[in-house]
């Protein structure tokens, strides 16, 4: 992670906090208590250096006591006084063991020695010539000397018979023993050092070696007098002077800074522990704070992560009656709140609003569904697409909320119908999407059935009565089709056809499918068809008998489509017209036509190009000013083209159809009714209409020959047409019979295929020159 | 050895008769009267009785302090004290040890061979008592004046002065006349203080002077 999350910094700030107090606390008393025990050592040494001295006064005391004894003692009174040196030497060896002195001598009034009870050469005693000589008067003197390199502690003592009669000396070595003694009493570093012939030299002590060495380069005499004690390195030292004469001997006293620390390092190390403790508990206690800090949020956001991935149901689980209480109470209502409002907003997304039934979107769905329950109970479904017959009139004639309590009580039928086992969807406007599970077809049957009765009367609604009829179509799973989006389509397919045939129930046959595949793909190609010039004009000539150079032809669509091959235009149109795009064919037939006409022209051939406009070219208000744009630019005048029209072309919406025409004719364009007698021409229409050609239909042209009906058909339609004072077509001859019979009863114009079949551009030409020069056809 | 000691004595005696006094007075460089000097005549003179000499103990302190005494003279030693004294000396002119005694028990000491005998006590050692012993029948010891008189007949004699607390003695001519009274000064150098004045401090307070 790379973020430091807030727990973490929040225990760092706690952490930093302590560790600054405990460091500087520790750091303080460390200062302070370490102060206070060099201060203290300081004080311990001075206070040992005293016990020092006084130790060494009291041994001084000790020592001129035994000297006393010696002195006293009649015996060695008397012996001196016979200055006998054998005699003398014996009892100081004597005297000295008893007082267990480590050397005892004589000295006679000159301080010149008289005997010694260690054997050494007089010059080694020259020194004790130096100490003040001792009388009655000064008593016991006391001094240190060294003496054949040995420290002694002497002390000199006058012997009195009862005059002086000489000086009694007694040595006491200081040696390693009494060193180790003081040390142990003072509990400091004892060393004898003395300035022996102006040469320090170490005598005796507690040091070891290297530290005597050390000892004596620092010179300890230096500091005799000026300052009792002083740090060197890692010692403390003390000087104690011994003795001034004859040499200078002092004691050096000293305690190792390390020692005197040594109650202080176990405090520091439980200082250190102290310190740690408190650390290690102020990490725990951080890291608790932080965490009854950040838990909750934690919490929270994890819960608010569940809410934005839709889980609504997760318990806030923040305690402690604080501020995160609150915001966890306020979380709870939250998802509560949430949980109902996206409820209604999922239902609402889910549900039509006008009948409360499911909604288009959970087509699907609810189809899968069902399919899968279906499928594990062995049971069929009836996909049935429902919808209601003429539903705009009843919005138009009485009123939309007419038309929304009928959306309300049909879906509620609907509802009831399919029970608690099926469902009912509202697909749009009005249509219905049932799903029906049912054990088998004879109960599919029943189903629709049991639909048709329940519409089969009158809809009491809050006002009005109505009576409505609905349209169904219906697949069955999964007889036709296993799959929803295929039952559906195929539900779909039965409605149109119910709708198309007014059977009202219509249920899915095999290849229905497929043609509407077959008209998808259609479709899908129609643009990419024009572009390749696979979509082309035929021409079919109509014939003046009459007068051979009046001649006219009809342009007809074909499409090779390259993996359907010939397709029926009346296939493909119907197509194209469902899918909105034939004005876009229509303008490309107007052109391609045009092009034609003008270029016949070029080659000096005048005719009548007739093309076929289907009902909703009427529709479209400016298709006269593109016709008039087309011909203005080709320089064409528009006597050179006729539209023909259909009789129900017409009669949808009629009025705004009129009008078009009118717009058309009043351009000049010639304008002709096509298939005449199919339809249910009114001729009141007819009449108003500015037609100049009658097209008779050819289902009574092609059978001619054989059907007497159809000749009085005929017959009346040209002396109906020739009334009006149209032009009377007919279209479909076949035979010369026919032709003769139509030229007999005074038919004007002439088409089939007895003259020509419909043929592409170039070969229509030829057909033209032919026909035009008097050859045969 | 008896008979000679009481001859000694009878021949004082005889010239005491025609003696007369010599008035020694002494004194210190400061004009001081000085006490205990040991004061001799030397010269021709008539022998003198040999008496004995005594030198008594009392209140642990030698009685007199110096006694001086003819060559030959027996010194006994009496103890007036109640308690016992050992007395002893180690000076070359006379060893002697009175061991341990009470009252007149002790033996008396000749003192045969002249010179200086300090004398001590071995239990006592504020002890200490002087016996000059003297080759001439002529001596006194000064008093408290720092006096002496001594009793010679007229002549010409060497007049010598000792004291326990001079290194040095004192020699000088003196003439006695025959009619009056013979009167000498004598200036004495400097004394060595009393050692037995130096008690008041303690052995181990002058350890460390």
């Amino acid at each position: 992670m790379s973020k430091v999350s807030y727990r973490f910094k929040l225990m760092l700030i706690l952490l930093g906090l302590v560790v600054a107090l405990q460091a500087s606390s520790y750091i303080a008393t460390r200062v302070v208590i370490r102060d206070a025990v060099v201060e203290e050592a300081y004080r311990e040494l001075e206070r040992g250096s005293e016990l020092f001295s006084q130790l060494m006064q009291t041994r001084a005391q000790q020592l001129a006591q035994s000297v006393s004894v010696l002195t006293d003692d009649f015996g060695f009174k008397e012996a001196v006084a016979t200055a006998d040196r054998a005699t003398i030497r014996s009892v100081l060896v004597n005297h000295a063991a008893r007082i267990q002195a480590d050397m005892a001598l004589v000295l006679d009034d000159n301080r010149q020695l008289v005997a010694s009870s260690m054997n050494l050469p007089a010059e080694q005693y020259q020194l004790l010539r130096q100490l003040e000589p001792v009388s009655v008067d000064s008593g016991s003197r006391y001094s240190l000397v060294v003496i054949n390199g040995t420290l002694y502690q002497f002390v000199l003592s006058p012997i009195m018979a009862p005059l002086q009669i000489g000086t009694a000396g007694i040595g006491f070595e200081i040696d390693e023993t009494l060193s180790a003694h003081l040390q142990k009493l003072t509990d400091l570093e004892v060393s004898f050092v003395a300035d022996v012939a102006g040469q320090p030299s170490y005598l005796s002590g507690t040091l070891t070696s290297e530290a005597r060495n050390q000892l004596m380069a620092e010179k300890p005499f230096a500091h005799s007098g000026e300052q009792s004690v002083w740090r060197a390195g890692d010692m403390l030292n003390s000087v104690v002077v011994l003795a001034q004469t004859p040499q200078l001997v002092s004691a050096v006293l000293q305690v190792p800074l390390a020692h005197a620390l040594k109650p202080f390092a176990v405090l520091d190390t439980q200082l250190l522990t102290l310190a740690f403790s408190f650390f290690v508990g102020a990490g725990l206690i951080a890291m608790f704070l932080a965490r009854s800090v950040t838990r909750p949020v934690r919490e929270l956001a994890g819960v608010a992560r569940k809410i934005a991935d839709g889980h609504y149901g997760s318990p806030v689980r923040v305690y402690g009656g604080d501020e995160f209480t609150d915001l966890a109470q306020a979380f709870t209502r939250m998802q509560t709140a949430i949980a109902e409002r996206e409820q209604e907003i999922l239902y609402q997304a889910e549900h039509d609003s006008l009948t409360d039934l499911a909604n288009r979107s959970q087509v699907f769905p609810r189809l899968h569904q069902t399919i899968d329950t279906c499928q594990a109970a062995g049971q069929q479904l009836v996909v049935m697409v429902v919808d209601i017959y003429k539903f705009t009139q009843i919005n138009d004639t009485l009123s939309p909320e007419t038309g929304d309590r009928v959306l309300r009580a049909v879906g509620g039928h609907l509802e009831a119908l399919v029970g608690e086992q099926g469902r009912a969807l509202r697909l749009g406007s009005d249509e219905f999407l049932l799903l029906m599970p049912v054990a088998g077809a004879a109960q599919a049957l029943e189903f629709t059935e049991q639909v048709v009765r329940q519409f089969d009367r009158t809809l009491h609604l809050d006002e009005t009565d109505i009576k409505i009829e609905l349209n169904m179509g219906y697949a069955v799973f999964p007889e036709q089709g296993e799959s929803a989006e295929l039952l559906l389509r195929r539900a779909n397919l039965a409605l149109n056809q119910a709708r198309q045939s007014h059977e009202f129930v219509c249920r899915y046959r095999s290849g229905w499918d497929e043609d509407h595949l077959r008209r998808l793909q259609l479709f899908a190609d129609f643009k990419q068809a024009l572009l390749n010039d696979e979509i082309s004009l035929y021409y079919q000539p109509k014939i003046d008998p009459r007068q051979r150079e009046h001649v006219g032809a009809e342009a007809l669509i074909r499409w090779v489509h390259p993996e359907f091959g010939f397709v029926n235009p009346e296939e493909f149109i119907a197509v194209i017209e469902s899918a909105g795009q034939i004005s876009l064919l229509t303008r490309w037939v107007i052109r391609t036509a045009v092009k034609q006409v003008q270029q016949l022209r070029a080659q000096g051939i005048e005719l009548t190009m007739s093309i076929n406009l289907s009902a909703l070219d009427l529709l479209e208000d400016d298709l006269h000013s593109y016709i008039s744009k087309l011909l203005h630019e080709h320089e064409l005048p528009s006597r050179c083209l006729c539209l023909e029209i259909t009789e129900s072309a017409i009669m949808q919406e009629a009025e705004r159809s009129m009008a078009n025409i009118q717009r058309l004719h009043e351009l000049g364009l010639l304008i002709s009714i096509d298939d005449y007698g199919t339809g249910y021409s009114s001729l009141s229409q007819m009449k108003r209409l500015p037609v100049t050609e009658l097209k008779i239909d050819k289902s009574f042209v092609l059978d001619l020959d054989s059907n007497e009906d159809d000749r009085q058909i005929v017959k009346s339609t040209i002396e109906l047409g020739h009334t009006l004072g149209l032009s009377v077509t007919a279209e479909g001859v076949e035979t010369e019979q026919s032709r003769d019979w139509l030229v007999a009863n005074g038919c004007d114009i002439l088409q089939g295929y007895l003259y020509s079949k419909p043929v592409p551009a170039r070969e229509f030409g030829h057909w033209l020159e032919r026909y035009l020069r008097g050859g045969d056809i | 050895m008896k008979f000679c000691k009481q001859f000694g004595v009878l021949a004082a005696c005889m010239m005491t008769a025609e003696a007369m006094a010599l008035q020694v007075n002494v004194r210190n460089s400061s004009g001081e009267p000085v006490e205990s000097a040991v004061v001799a005549v030397y010269g021709d003179l008539p022998q003198r009785q040999m008496e004995t000499a005594v030198m008594d103990q009392h209140d642990r302190q030698f009685l007199p302090q110096v006694l001086a005494v003819q060559v030959g003279t027996k010194v006994t030693f009496p103890n007036s004290d109640d308690i016992r004294h050992h007395v002893y000396s180690f000076s070359p002119a006379k060893r002697f040890e009175l061991r341990l005694y009470h009252g007149t028990t002790a033996e008396p000491v000749m003192f045969d061979q002249p010179g200086k005998v300090v004398l001590g006590c071995n239990i006592h050692d504020s002890m200490l008592g002087y016996i000059y012993v003297l080759d001439t029948p002529a001596f006194a010891v000064t008093d408290v004046n720092g006096r002496a008189q001594l009793d010679v007949p007229p002549g010409r004699y060497r007049l010598q002065v000792q004291h326990p607390r001079a290194d040095q003695l004192t020699e000088q001519a003196v003439a006695v006349g025959a009619d009056e009274p013979g009167s000498v000064q004598v200036e004495f150098g400097r004394l060595a203080p009393d050692p037995r004045s130096v008690g008041d401090k303690t052995e181990l307070e002058a350890l460390f002077d």
